[in-house]
Parts: structure tokens; C-alpha cells; sequence
């Protein structure tokens, strides 16, 4: 690493321009010098020269440092030292002020030499972990291994001035032009990082020895997370299922109880040797329509387990709404006050399945009227370019806007209002309804009432045709 | 015993109170029925019944809040509707001061009986100095016990549960309820240690201790002094 930074350098600073610097320097200096030299005496402006050894052995190294000395020493001799304009030393005293500065130059430029190799290795170590901090937060931040590989590898390229570092999941032989360093996690090998075979020595051994571990123990770290995530999610799913579960079988232990202990009172009740016509009748009425009740609750888990299962096809044909609405109606327990039912005429024909449609409109009926109290429930439907729209309005208590879509969840009763409900039916008729190409949401004022509207895809070939009433149909 | 008796029912299933009706009036019972815990307290407050069987789980409360609110004013009989599964919420029933509880769904013969059972209870006079069931005989005054005429030794403990137990004959009490009652608030939670008093009391007043005629165990639940 160090190495290689150093010959990075090396190719910022030129040893040419070094050695340019070198001799402007000293000249700059002696001419300095020469200026200062009535001032001065000229032994101690020999010190001055330091300056030019420290500059050029800080930025080209010890050699030319030591080579601005040499030049220094000649330019300090010809210039200042007696006789000056030869390279001459008449008296000894001056053979020595040449010695201390040839000296000091040494010195200085392998102080300064050592000073910039330190400066040079800690910039190494910082890159080197500004590298490791990259793959880990490449690694780790969650995208794909191999999307993160090969960013990594990317990385590693830029940083060494490579052409091309690839990181593969893979295991690759060294090819004509690209070296193989093997990538090895938890004593497996893993895959495979290619290196170009012309990268200089000393990145090659700084990629196997310094970054490879460092993106061996990232790679380890990040499938050990995606386990884990994958854990967490498995079990998460499972506890999402274990609570459809634990619904299914609150829904089925209280819900059915509730027709269930009608029935056995009703049934066992009959039983009694004392009971007069009337209540015979009435105990009777009870076990009939309550086993109707069971039995929509046992259509209704079929239902849902076929739609939650996919099983639920439509079989699409060309349809009336009117007959659905009116044969849901007619199956399913009318509210106090009754359903008030009026319908746009000259409504196109769906293409749906006429059957789904209607178990998906009874369900949303049931529910009205289970709600509406002693008002009756609206139902409208008027037909609006390729869609028709059916309206079932209640004026009962309302539905709060944060349950609008929960109420549609399989076993989402609303919590402030037990209603005898299964729970079930609104998420079969959403279901149903979007098997069929519709939809179906609920609008809701609290207080006032709740509205479900259907939108339904009215069918390509029965565009309304005014000559032909749509009552016709039915 | 039921002739004319006024039963309140209070039930959020407008099947299930029919079905009830039909059957308690045949039974001999005059019915009264509330579909809401509100409307239950409301109609007992203004014609007072002879005994209530309430639902658990109703659209505005549950069972436990109308037995504590009746509670607070009438010692009539109530019997809770329950469901299997609903363990804890029984008990808090019979806690806050239900006699019994039927678990649905169940036969009219049941539910008859077990309400006969609760208002004997109520009718029962509780200064009698001398309790006598069967072949079962509790002095109050002297504190003594005997069985078929013969004398029965048992210690204070088995002798206040076996009180506790009669005085409220028919009734289900919750375990917490008998260990509050005999040996005080600080042992509500010591179950064995009221289970292993019931065994030595059964062992000394039971013909047959491991089919027990009196003292009849609600696993779970608590015991009752069959009426």
C-alpha cells in the first residue's frame, strides 16, 4: 500500500521538474544572498540554502534533496566563499562553513523525506479504510450481494487506478489478461475477484493481503444478516398465518355457537310433551332459519378459503344486475323496514359470473341490514360509460374512517359494534367482485349511515339500447 | 317451584331469546328478555325478576358488568351464558357474585334444572340452625356434622368449608371465592391448598369419595354443594 502510493506520487512530481525546482531554487537563493551580502556575513546566509534542500526533498524525495544540497554547497562556494566567482576555498575556516552546510542539507533532506513517508502511509490508511467503510456500507446497506459485489469491485478499481476490478459468486481460473484471487467466507470459497494481470506489484499484494480480508469478513457479515432477515420474515409469515388461524377458529367456535345453541334449545325444547301449537311452530321457525344461518356461514369459509386458495374462477356470461340484486335480496334476511330497491332502466348487461355476483351483493345486503335498524336499506345502480355503479345504503351507526378498508379483512368485525356477523362477508363479496373486473369500497358518514358501491365493468357487446326497455330482460 | 316466577333473559341473539322464551314458558316461568346490558338493568330495576340468565358477551358490556351492577342491589340467582373457551371470563362472573353458569349451547332440560337448582338456593332460609341434605346433617349452633346419624369429626378448616359450601348450596364457587371466604384474602391464589382440603372432606363425608354426591368439582372453576 505504502509503495503504491509512493509511485502515485511519483508520477504527480516528476523528477525533471524536481530537479528545475532544484536549480531555481538554489539560484533564487544565491541571488537572494547576493543582495544581503554588504548586511549578512556570508558564512551565516549559507543556512538560508536549508530552505531549497527542504522544498525539493519534501516533494521529490531524499535523492534529489540530497542533490539540491550538492548544488547548494557549489552555488554557496562560487558565490560567497573567497575567492567567490570560482569554485575555490582559499581559507580553511570556509572549508568548514561548506562542510556544516553540506551536512545540514543531508540532515534536513532525510528529516524531510521521513516526515512525508509518514504523511504518505497515513493517507494510505485512510484511503484503505475509506475503502473498507465503502464495500461495508455497500454490503451491508441492503441491496443484492451481487449488485453490491459488483459496486465493491468498482470501488476497489478506482481506488488502485486499475483498469477493472470484478468480483464474481463464482469460482474463475486466471484468464489470458485478468488474475484470479480466490474469495473465501467461513472456510468455503465463494467466488472469485478478478484483478487485471498488469496492475503493478504492489496493489496486487495490497488487494490479497489489506482488502480481500476486509471484504471476506463484509461478505460473511452480510449473508449471516440475510439469514437472519430471512428468519425474521419466514417467522413473521407464520405468525400471520397462525393468527388467520387463531381467527378461523374463534370465528368458528363463536360464531357457529350462536345458530348452534338456537338450534339445540329450539330442537331439544321440542321435545317437551307440554309445549302448545304456537310455541311448537315458533321453536320450529327458530331450527329453520337458523340452520339457513349455518349454512351461509359454512358457504361463507368455503367461499374464502376458495378465493384465498385462487380456486374461484369466474365463469363470465352475459348477465342482468337487476336479477342478481333481486335474487340476493330475496336471499337474505330482510332488514325491519325492508329493502327499498329502484334501478336506472336501459342498464347495459354485465359479463360476469352471475352467481359470484350475487353472493357478493347478499353479502353486502346482510350486512346492511344488519345495521340499519328500523330504516330501510337503499339499494340504487345506474350505469356510467363502461362501468355501472350499485349504491346499498344503511342509515345506521356508520363505519369510522380507519376501519373503511379493515372492514373488508377476513374476520375484521368492528370492535365498538358486535354485529352477528361471521366477520367473512365483506371480504367474499370484495373477492368476488374483484375476481369479476370490479370493485367495491364502502363510503361512510359516522352517525348517519354507511354506503357500498360496486363498480362493475359493463359487458363489451350490450351497450344499452334505448328501443329495448331493460325490464324486458327480466 | 317455578310456577310464576319471573325470569329476566338477556341475550344479544334475537334467536336465541326466542327459543329461550318458548321453553321457559313452557317450564312454568314468566319471561322477560333484554337484548343489551343496558336494557337489562333498565327492565330489572322496574319489575324486579326472581332470577336473571345473562349472557356473556353482550353488544354494549359483557355478563360480568350487569351481575356486578345487580349485585349492588338484589341478591336474586344469576345464571351466566358461557361459552367453551371462556374460562376466565366464568370465573370473573361468578366472582363478581353469578350463582352458576351453563355452557352453550345446551338443552333446554339443563338449563331448567340449573336455574330450578339457584332459585332453591335464593329460597333457602339461611338462619336455619340445622342444614340437612340427604343423609348429610350440619348443626350451625353446635358445629357439628354427622352422616347417616353418626357423628363426624372435622377440623375448624374442613368444618368452615363444608359451612361455606352449604351456605351457599347449589351455587358454583370460584376457587378464589372459598379461599377468600375460609381462610382469607392473603390465600386467593392457593388452589392446592384448597384442593387438598376438599379431598380430606370428601374422604370423611362422602359415601363414595371418588364420585362425589356433595361436594361436586367445576374443573377449572371452583365447587358447589350439590342442592
Amino acid at each position: 500500500m505504502r509503495d503504491h502510493f509512493r509511485m502515485s506520487r511519483r508520477r504527480e512530481h516528476s523528477p525533471v521538474v524536481g530537479l528545475a525546482v532544484a536549480v531555481a531554487s538554489v539560484a533564487a537563493i544565491t541571488a537572494v544572498n547576493y543582495g544581503l551580502r554588504e548586511l549578512a556575513p556570508p558564512v551565516s546566509t549559507g543556512v538560508v540554502y536549508l530552505l531549497a534542500v527542504l522544498l525539493v526533498s519534501s516533494y521529490w524525495g531524499l535523492g534529489l534533496g540530497l542533490v539540491t544540497g550538492f548544488l547548494s554547497a557549489a552555488a554557496f562556494n562560487f558565490s560567497h566563499i573567497p575567492p567567490t566567482g570560482e569554485f575555490h576555498v582559499a581559507d580553511a575556516g570556509n572549508w568548514v562553513a561548506l562542510g556544516v552546510l553540506l551536512i545540514a542539507a543531508g540532515v534536513t533532506s532525510t528529516l524531510a523525506h521521513a516526515a512525508r513517508e509518514r504523511a504518505e502511509e497515513a493517507e494510505a490508511r485512510r484511503r484503505e479504510a475509506d475503502l473498507t467503510t465503502e464495500m461495508a456500507r455497500l454490503l451491508l446497506g441492503g441491496s443484492s450481494m451481487e449488485d453490491s459485489l459488483r459496486a465493491a469491485g468498482r470501488r476497489i478499481a478506482a481506488v488502485f487506478g486499475l483498469e477493472s476490478v470484478t468480483v464474481e459468486l463464482s469460482w474463475i481460473d486466471s484468464g489470458s489478461r485478468e488474475k484470479a484471487l480466490p474469495l473465501v467466507v467461513d472456510g468455503d470459497r465463494i467466488g472469485t475477484v478478478m484483478v487485471p494481470k498488469d496492475a503493478d506489484p504492489a496493489s496486487l499484494e495490497a488487494i490479497r493481503d489489506r482488502v480481500l480480508p476486509a471484504l471476506e469478513t463484509l461478505v460473511a457479515a452480510a449473508r449471516r444478516r440475510a439469514e437472519l432477515e430471512s428468519q425474521v420474515i419466514e417467522t413473521r409469515a407464520l405468525r400471520r398465518s397462525d393468527a388467520v388461524q387463531k381467527s378461523l377458529l374463534r370465528a368458528v367456535s363463536h360464531d357457529f355457537r350462536s345458530p348452534l345453541t338456537a338450534i339445540t334449545a329450539a330442537v331439544r325444547g321440542l321435545r317437551s310433551g307440554t309445549l302448545s301449537d304456537e310455541a311448537r311452530g315458533e321453536l320450529t321457525s327458530i331450527a329453520a332459519s337458523e340452520t339457513e344461518r349455518l349454512t351461509r356461514m359454512v358457504e361463507n369459509l368455503l367461499d374464502l378459503s376458495r378465493l384465498q386458495a385462487g380456486g374461484a374462477a369466474p365463469r363470465a356470461s352475459s348477465c342482468s344486475l337487476e336479477e342478481i340484486v333481486r335474487a340476493a335480496a330475496d336471499a337474505c334476511p330482510e332488514p325491519d323496514a325492508g329493502f327499498d330497491i329502484a334501478m336506472d332502466d336501459h342498464l347495459p348487461a354485465l359479463n360476469c359470473d352471475a352467481a359470484q355476483l350475487e353472493r357478493a351483493v347478499a353479502n353486502v345486503l346482510e350486512n346492511s341490514a344488519r345495521f340499519a335498524g328500523d330504516r330501510p336499506v337503499t339499494v340504487r345502480a345506474r350505469a356510467a360509460g363502461a362501468w355501472l355503479t350499485l349504491r346499498v345504503s344503511d342509515q345506521g351507526p356508520g363505519i369510522a374512517r380507519d376501519e373503511l378498508e379493515r372492514i373488508f379483512e377476513p374476520f375484521q368485525r368492528s370492535l365498538e359494534r358486535p354485529s352477528g356477523g361471521s366477520g367473512l362477508g365483506l371480504a367474499i363479496a370484495r373477492g368476488f367482485v374483484e375476481a369479476n373486473g370490479g370493485r367495491l369500497r364502502a363510503e361512510s358518514v359516522p352517525g348517519k349511515g354507511s354506503t357500498f358501491v360496486f363498480q362493475l365493468p359493463a359487458s363489451r357487446d350490450a351497450r344499452p339500447d334505448p328501443r329495448v326497455p331493460d325490464r324486458a330482460l327480466t | 317451584v317455578s310456577d310464576g316466577r319471573r325470569i329476566l333473559v338477556c341475550d344479544d341473539e334475537p334467536q336465541i331469546l326466542r327459543a329461550l322464551r318458548v321453553i321457559l314458558r313452557d317450564a312454568g316461568f314468566e319471561v322477560i328478555t333484554a337484548a343489551s346490558a343496558e336494557e337489562a338493568l333498565d327492565t330489572s330495576a322496574v319489575h324486579p325478576p326472581d332470577a336473571a340468565i345473562v349472557d356473556l358477551v353482550l353488544p354494549d358490556g359483557d355478563g360480568v358488568d350487569v351481575t356486578r351492577s345487580i349485585r349492588e342491589w338484589s341478591e336474586m340467582p344469576i345464571l351466566v351464558l358461557s361459552a367453551v373457551g371462556e374460562e376466565a371470563e366464568k370465573i370473573r362472573a361468578l366472582d363478581a357474585g353469578a350463582d352458576d353458569y351453563v355452557t352453550k349451547p345446551f338443552g333446554p332440560g339443563e338449563l331448567v334444572a340449573r336455574l330450578n337448582a339457584v332459585l332453591r338456593r335464593a329460597a333457602g332460609d339461611r338462619d336455619e340452625p340445622t342444614i340437612v341434605v340427604d343423609e348429610l346433617e350440619l348443626d350451625l349452633a353446635a358445629h357439628s356434622v354427622a352422616l347417616a346419624g353418626r357423628p363426624i369429626h372435622l377440623t375448624p378448616t374442613e368444618y368452615e368449608l363444608l359451612r361455606t359450601l352449604i351456605g351457599s348450596r347449589g351455587r358454583l364457587m370460584t376457587h378464589s371465592t372459598l379461599l377468600r371466604e375460609v381462610w382469607g384474602p392473603a390465600y386467593e391464589d392457593d388452589t392446592p391448598l384448597l384442593r387438598a382440603h376438599v379431598a380430606n372432606l370428601r374422604r370423611k363425608i362422602e359415601p363414595e369419595p371418588s364420585k362425589p354426591r356433595y361436594v361436586t368439582t367445576d374443573p377449572g372453576i371452583g365447587y358447589r354443594f350439590a342442592a
